[in-house]
């Protein structure tokens, strides 16, 4: 048969109901877009929950710290053993300290600032994802080198704001000086004891946009001064990323603890795969309601128009032929509501997200974006939504094809 | 039983021994008793007798929407009942036209799109086929009535479209069980006209079911049935009253 007038022929028997035919795909569009609407909302969580414990290139990479033991020290040697293993591409090691900032530019302030004071490589920054906001990042080093110490540091926002230096004020603390204490923890000092260093001056030379409390970056190679025995960790990058089991193995049997942060997101994601099969199960119980209407009008429309099928028979229509135009019927129903519902669930969780950062502005919080639609997702959802109409089509295309013309004469 | 003058022409549809039973609960229904009929090409049967004397069912058996209990149907030289359910509606779509007493119509489609509906189930591509439904409409002199939707039209209009509609596909034999069933005796007359004409202008096979006595003389060969058996075969040739 034509495929033209199968199109005209379907359109016009939609058409000829348009009532029913809108209130069923309307129903199936509810259904769809609760689905769209909910699970996107899972999507979006999790993008922001993951987004808030990794940062950079964390994924790709094994966080290796201490044990505690007193006799296995995160020192020199250590590092170089670990960057001797197979398959490591890279080890850049990082000393977190403190400080208490006694003066930021021309401020004097007596009872200090604390703030983390760390020690980083050019590549442990880069791993990190910290880039400066205004200023410049510290100067190329990698760790070991041997450079001139340049007492130069990088500060984040959050210090800034604290010291009362706002966006624009932050700005002009670049190219000042900074006075603070150096307190290195007993861990990595040694003196096995934690140490104060006083009156210590730098200079800050750029602003980074990083972390939730104030932070101090500065050269690695600094702390030389400061009495260093080992470092506070080290990062790993492996050769390949699937490499990391058998890495992490190897340096744990150094006497090292290791952490992978893709392992706690995986953990993550888990619980949200679980969020988002019963946010999806509410979805479902939408959608079945939707079908079971949509198989009520079907098979009443059918009912409706046996006598049509069975003057297609008598004029030579195949069964074939019928069952398609009544499948074809239910898919192109199940496929407008696909589309008009995933249309409807994004713009309705687009309005939600709209009223959410408005509250959120008000309250000095950010705008977030809460709800995330990945491509295939929506695709598998229309996907779905034209499912459904296959599966509630069939039994009437099927009963259809059936129908008794001479039954349906002769009881006429 | 006389003999047909019509011997010449070949046998369109040769019916042999047909036997329709119907079994409802305990009692069985004997529709058709042995049925013989040979039916040539450019005829014009009219079967007529009482309710109950198997015409429908006659006729349903030669369309081959129904089966037989016993005996063949062959039209063309093809037992219709060897053929699949679909096989045979594609014989229909192709060879026969069919018009009853009531219209059917597809509700959603106009006049015009249900006469080239059995075109397109012929696998006719539609541009050509409302095309052809459209030149016939119009010879028809019904060519007004094609953008209206048939249930809206008067019984005897509706009868003319579902005629025009019978013969789009240019069938070998056109099958009329009482068209003229619901129609006012004017129009009646007018459906007969057209039949007649298709019948001895375009050579049409017309095999008619009535039990209107009014139109027993249209046609050249009559056929009276009764409990199920052909008790009469008359051939007149032409119509003799108007």
């Amino acid at each position: 048969m034509d495929i033209a007038f199968l199109l005209k022929f379907i359109f016009k028997n939609l058409a000829a109901h348009r009532l029913r035919t809108l209130l069923t795909i309307f129903a199936m569009m509810i259904g769809i877009a609760t689905i769209v609407f909910l699970i996107s909302f899972a999507f979006g969580l999790e993008k922001l929950v993951t987004r808030e414990i990794t940062g950079g290139r964390a994924f790709e990479l094994i966080d290796v710290g201490p044990t505690g033991s007193r006799l296995v020290k995160l020192d020199k040697k250590n590092v170089e053993k670990i960057s001797k293993i197979s398959n490591v591409k890279a080890v850049e090691p990082l000393i977190n300290a403190g400080a208490r900032i006694k003066r930021l530019g021309d401020k004097e302030i007596p009872e200090g600032i604390d703030a983390s004071f760390v020690g980083i490589t050019s590549r442990g920054m880069d791993w990190a994802g910290l880039t400066v906001s205004s200023g410049q990042l510290l100067s190329q080093t990698s760790y070991g080198e041997a450079t001139n110490l340049d007492a130069k540091i990088i500060i984040n926002d959050k210090l800034a704001n604290i010291a009362e230096y706002g966006e624009t004020k932050g700005k002009g603390l670049i190219g000042k000086k900074i006075k603070l204490e150096v307190i290195i923890p007993q861990e990595i000092s040694k003196e096995e004891k934690n140490v104060v260093y006083e009156n210590k001056e730098f200079e800050v030379i750029g602003l980074v946009n990083s972390g939730s409390s104030p932070i101090i970056y500065t050269n690695l190679n600094n702390f030389e001064e400061f009495g260093i025995r080992s470092f506070s960790q080290a990062k790993v990058e492996t050769v390949l990323k699937n490499q990391i089991p058998i890495v992490r193995k190897q340096i744990e049997n150094l006497g090292f603890s290791t952490q992978y942060i893709g392992e706690i997101v995986d953990q993550v994601r888990q619980v949200f795969n679980f969020f988002k099969a019963i946010l999806g199960g509410f979805g479902l119980i939408a959608i079945i309601i939707a079908s079971l209407g949509m198989f009520n009008i079907l098979t009443i429309s059918l009912l409706e128009r046996i006598k049509e099928v069975a003057l297609l028979k008598i004029i030579g229509m195949k069964r074939k032929d019928i069952r398609k135009i009544f499948f074809s019927e239910a898919i192109m129903m199940g496929m407008g509501g696909g589309v008009l519902g995933i249309a409807l669930g994004i713009g309705v969780s687009k309005i939600v997200n709209q009223i959410f950062n408005s509250y959120a502005l008000e309250a000095g919080g950010e705008p977030v974006v809460i709800f995330l639609y990945p491509f295939w997702f929506l695709l598998l959802v229309f996907i779905f939504a034209v499912l459904i109409g296959v599966i509630t089509g069939l039994y009437p295309a099927i009963r259809a094809s059936r129908i008794d013309a001479l039954n349906v004469l002769r009881y006429e | 039983m006389q003999k047909s003058n019509f011997k010449k022409d070949e046998v369109l549809v040769k019916i042999r021994n047909l036997h329709k039973y119907f079994y409802t609960g305990k009692r069985t229904i004997y529709a058709l008793r042995g049925v013989d009929l040979d039916i040539y090409e450019k005829d014009f049967v009219v079967i007529f007798g009482p309710s109950g004397c198997g015409k429908s069912t006659l006729l349903n058996l030669i369309l081959g929407i129904d089966k037989p209990t016993k005996g063949r149907v062959e039209i063309k030289g093809v037992n219709i009942f060897k053929l699949s359910e679909d096989e045979r509606a594609t014989f229909r779509a192709q060879r026969i036209g069919t018009i009853y007493q009531m219209s059917y119509w597809v509700k959603s489609l106009t006049a015009l799109e249900n006469v080239a509906l059995p075109l397109v189930i012929k696998g006719i591509k539609s541009y050509f086929a409302l095309r052809r439904a459209e030149d016939i409409m119009e010879k028809m002199g019904i060519g007004d009535l094609k953008n209206q939707i048939p249930t809206q039209l008067s019984g005897g209009e509706q009868q003319k479209v579902g005629l025009a509609r019978a013969i789009v596909v240019n069938p070998l034999i056109i099958i009329a069980d009482e068209p003229t069933g619901n129609l006012d005796s004017k129009a009646g007359r007018e459906v007969m006209k057209i039949l007649e004409y298709l019948n001895k202008e375009e050579e049409r096979t017309i095999i008619l079911v009535t039990h209107n006595e009014e139109y027993w003389d249209y046609g050249k060969r009559r056929v009276e049935m009764k409990d199920g058996k052909i008790i009469k075969e008359e051939n007149h040739g032409y119509r003799i009253s108007a």
